[in-house]
């Protein structure tokens, strides 16, 4: 946008303005101060005010546009929201009054709309807790009567429970009075060093101002979650004075870089409400990120038994796929990455087999080695479980696991990249997902595989 | 006085024989109790690696048979403390022999009923925010407070008047146990001596004690409803919820006492301590709250069935005609009708009879506390299908965990302490003779004077 002929066009017209009005100065040495409180209140205004000023003069500038953005993150990804945006007065300030929701360090950048080139500034405030964000307009209130009564009843009832507890100790010391003849000596009771009452009576003070403590510094919030490595509110902690039009709009806050677009419409779309948030797989799908984009789009458009719907091209474009494809593929690296065993494999569709066979391959001379004996436990640790004879390929044992296949044998003895099996392990196969789905195996099961297959997919 | 002593004896005797004598049967129990508690260890191993997902409540049934384990077993809990609170407040002399047993069966209720809302988290390490995170805008924070006081608050009260138990158990038992059991009287005893000092302090305490945990006790039910009546749901829009769930609690309390006493008589021969007298008592308490507990049913379903807002109708379906029907139906009639005839009939007022109505009750307020949770979160917030919910082999085997869980710590509390109030026994029955005295001397001195004057 902001190489637009109109904004450069807006940028000319107001550095010759600039110019015109300084004398010598130029557009390129307008300057932004930041002005803001030290630091701001949950859910309460916090006014920030930035001045535009000339470099070289210091004549306050008016009529400037100036864009305020605050840190935020979604779902994993850390970026920048516009907050709002303030036109600079005859004085030269403009100012923000943003709420924030989040009780943590915000930073804030402002930077000027048509003048990009200088130097935008930025300004960190923190927010502390406050009062609780959002409070009832009804209601009835009585003065006097408050959420104090609640600590003060605890405390009663505590108090007077340790009263009693406090006989306790009183009976332990077991002092006689002249009256208790009868009573029988100390000695006798075989007092014990481990006195009883005193660890009751101080365990109950204990308890009680623990559960006053509880109270009293309960959070009115709960912005003072860190939602770090929090997927689940992922959604929630999106912050509500911020920008953003809800999930179903999220579109509109697309901002071209397709992962980042991806992510949001894997968001927006629903996708991830049965895949998970960072496409991870749930207990309701298996995760989506081994996905070739051929399949991704079989899938998307036709839905899948278990309950995936279809998407028509109308819900979600060839183009928007695509952004989700990028998503998916980021995501494939992330999740392969958690296993440190397992090689992130090429994330490239169907046309690269080539390649991606070529580098994986082992050297010769193990090839002739591989036989069927050193890959079965690979299957039957990975794949038969699924492939156990129901259908496709079977890999319970080697005559099923040379001739079948949903279409045609999966191995051609020899030929590594005309075999199925060999490009699912690999991820570069032309349609399905890759094997075992949700997770690469681990490199040297791939190479003994490759190896296997290349070396004539021995018995 | 000779029948005293050869009484008091008597009553030292069975109270000091179970922690005496311990017979091949009770290991056995023991040892049956420990191996459900295992499997249901498993079980729970099996829901904490799995998650939830192997448990039978989804996203719209979130809340199963778990929770109704702890409602149902606090509920139980109020059979102590309230029950022997209530009757040493208003001085029913009948209570001394079976308030211990109330008592420990309500500390011994609330341990397993708090247990289960850990079980019911599918992080139970995310008890710990409860703490850390803790606001107390939350009904869940209400019941960690209520919850902690009522089972610190029973725990001592419990505790007070065992003391001169222990220290007789000290006394008379020394040599003749097991090292470590006679370690826990002597630390227990805390020095008792019976001085008058002691004697004027524990009373006291006690004193003190069972004022403060009438309301205690009453407050943690009320919390317990409210982890209901606070949620935006038709079945649980009550505002007698608190109430209901109090009676309810005092309701199942006694009837659960009334089992255990039943039990316990038999095993350490208390036939001549607990009385058909203490049954019959316990039972027209039992009866008197079942009439509460219906009246408080009309209450509940007339107000809403009179309204008829939105959304009660499918309420009222499910309970009265449909799914619940059975549940429902019992617990009226099995649970509250019956048991109340039951003790209009003379043959019923028996030992065996009130057991059986005792047993009817409990059954059916298990029941109760179940369609409560169920039918609560069945009833659809949008317009979709209404959800099912049937408990899986994970939550059967963990709720068998439970009860016996509860058997098991009642059966080691009652091998290692004093199951009878000895010193109340004896002290209340000292000061029923010395009054007698008193009324006798008067009577002899009017004899006197009337003497005199003809
Ligand atoms: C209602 C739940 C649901 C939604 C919404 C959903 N899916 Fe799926 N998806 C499934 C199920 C179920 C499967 C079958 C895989 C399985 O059994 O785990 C599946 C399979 C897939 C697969 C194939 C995975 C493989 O390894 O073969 C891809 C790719 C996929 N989904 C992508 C998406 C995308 C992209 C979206 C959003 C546009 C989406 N899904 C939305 C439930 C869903
Ligand atoms: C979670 C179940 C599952 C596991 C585990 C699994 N697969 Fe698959 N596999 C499938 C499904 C479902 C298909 C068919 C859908 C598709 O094509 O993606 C399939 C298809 C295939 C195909 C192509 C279809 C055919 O029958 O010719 C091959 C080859 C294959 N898998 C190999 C493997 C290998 C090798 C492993 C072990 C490393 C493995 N799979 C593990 C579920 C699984």
């Amino acid at each position: 946008m902001r190489t637009t002929v109109r904004t450069l066009a807006v940028t000319l017209f107001f550095a010759a303005a600039v110019t015109a009005m300084a004398g010598i100065a130029s557009a390129e040495d307008l300057i932004i101060e930041v002005a803001a409180p030290d630091e701001g209140i949950l859910g309460e205004p916090v006014e920030i005010a930035a001045t535009v000023r000339d470099a070289d003069t210091g004549e306050p500038i008016e009529g400037a546009e100036v864009v305020y953005y605050g840190d935020a993150s979604f779902a994993g990804v850390i970026g920048e929201v516009e907050l709002g945006r303030a036109e600079s007065n005859v004085i030269g300030v403009a100012t923000l009054q943003p709420t924030f929701s989040v009780s943590r360090l915000h930073t804030i950048r402002v930077e000027l709309l048509e003048h990009p080139e200088a130097e935008p500034k930025s300004v960190s405030i923190p927010i502390r807790l406050g009062s609780q964000l959002i409070t009832s307009e009804a209601g009835v209130s009585i003065p006097g009567l408050g959420s104090w009564i609640v600590p003060f009843v605890i405390l009663s009832a505590w108090t007077i429970m340790i009263t009693a507890a406090v006989g306790m100790v009183v009976i332990a010391r077991g002092k006689a009075e002249p009256g208790d003849a009868n009573a029988a000596p100390l000695e006798s009771a075989g007092s014990s060093r481990f006195n009883v009452a005193v660890i009751a009576t101080g365990l109950m003070g204990f308890i009680a101002i623990g559960l006053l403590a509880l109270l009293l510094r309960g959070p009115e919030t709960h912005s003072n979650l860190n939602p770090e490595g929090y997927d689940r509110t992922a959604v929630a902690y999106l912050e509500a004075s911020y920008l953003y039009a809800g999930l179903g709009h999220a579109e509109e806050s697309l901002s071209g870089d397709a992962i980042a677009d991806g992510r949001v419409l894997f968001m927006s779309a629903g996708c991830a409400s049965c895949h998970g948030v960072n496409a991870q797989g749930t207990a309701a799908a298996r995760s989506p990120a081994f996905a070739t984009r051929d399949w991704l789009d079989s899938v998307t458009r036709s839905g899948q038994p278990g309950g995936m719907p279809a998407y028509s091209e109308s819900d979600l474009s060839n183009g928007q796929l695509d952004a989700i494809h990028a998503f998916l593929l980021e995501a494939r690296d992330r999740l392969s990455g958690e296993a440190p065993t397992t090689a992130a494999p090429t994330t490239t569709a169907a046309p690269a087999t080539e390649e991606t066979s070529d580098t994986s391959q082992p050297p010769d001379e193990s090839a002739a080695a591989v036989g069927f004996d050193q890959v079965l436990p690979i299957f039957e640790a990975n794949c038969t479980g699924c492939h156990g004879g129901a259908g496709g390929w079977t890999a319970t044992d080697y005559d099923s696991a040379v001739t079948t296949g949903a279409s045609g044998s999966a191995v051609v003895p020899g030929d590594v990249n005309a075999s199925v099996l060999a490009q699912r392990v690999l991820g570069t196969q032309t349609t399905g997902g890759m094997m075992p789905p949700g997770q690469a195996l681990a490199q040297e099961d791939i190479d003994t595989i490759l190896a296997w297959i290349e070396g004539g997919a021995n018995k | 006085m000779d029948s005293m002593s050869r009484w008091q004896a008597d009553l030292e005797e069975t109270t000091l024989e179970p922690a005496r004598t311990t017979t091949r049967g009770y290991y056995m129990l023991v040892g049956g109790l420990l191996a459900v508690i295992a499997w249901a260890l498993y079980a729970y191993y099996v829901q904490v690696t799995e998650g939830l997902v192997v448990t039978g409540m989804r996203d719209r049934i979130s809340w199963g048979l778990y929770i109704t384990l702890f409602v149902f077993f606090i509920g139980i809990s109020h059979a102590g403390t309230l029950i022997s609170a209530i009757l040493r407040v208003s001085n029913a002399t009948w209570r001394t022999p079976v308030t211990r047993m109330a008592e420990f069966i309500t500390a011994v209720a609330l341990m397993t009923g708090a247990l289960f809302v850990v079980v019911d988290l599918g992080r139970p390490d995310r008890l710990f925010f409860v703490l850390i995170h803790g606001r107390w805008q939350s009904p869940i924070v209400w019941d960690v407070t209520a919850i902690t006081t009522y089972l610190t608050a029973s725990l001592v009260y419990l505790y007070l008047p065992m003391i001169p138990d222990l220290a007789f158990f000290r006394d008379r038992l020394r040599g003749q146990v097991a090292g470590w059991k006679h370690y826990i009287y002597r630390v227990l005893a805390i020095n008792w001596r019976g001085t008058g000092a002691q004697k004027r302090q524990l009373h006291t305490s006690i004193t003190i004690m069972m004022i403060v945990i009438i309301p205690i006790a009453v407050s943690v039910h009320t919390v317990v409803s409210w982890i209901f009546a606070m949620t935006l749901r038709e079945a649980w829009n009550s505002a007698i919820f608190g109430f209901f769930f109090v009676a309810g609690a005092i309701f199942s309390g006694i009837a659960t006492l009334i089992i255990m006493m039943a039990i316990l008589r038999r095993v350490y021969r208390l036939e001549k301590l607990v009385t058909l007298r203490h049954f019959q008592y316990l039972a027209y308490l039992m009866a008197a709250m079942a009439a509460v507990m219906l009246y408080a049913n009309i209450s509940e379903y007339v107000t809403a069935g009179f309204k008829l807002e939105e959304g009660a109708e499918f309420v009222f379906r499910q309970l009265f005609v449909d799914e619940f029907a059975p549940y429902f139906w019992f617990y009226l009639i099995g649970g509250l009708i019956i048991p109340i005839g039951m003790m209009f009939i003379r043959p019923f007022r028996t030992v065996t009879g009130i057991v059986v109505a005792a047993i009817l009750v409990d059954l059916a307020m298990f029941v109760e506390r179940y369609f409560i949770v169920v039918t609560g979160l069945r009833a659809p917030l949008l317009s979709y299908e209404p959800a099912n919910y049937a408990p899986s082999w994970v939550e059967w085997s963990i709720t068998a965990g439970g009860f016996a869980f509860f058997a098991l710590l009642v059966t080691l509390f009652v091998k290692v302490f004093p199951i009878m109030a000895v010193y109340e026994m004896v002290e209340e029955r000292e000061e029923t003779a010395a009054k007698l005295e008193v009324d006798m001397a008067e009577h002899e001195a009017d004899r006197l004077a009337r003497e005199v004057e003809q």
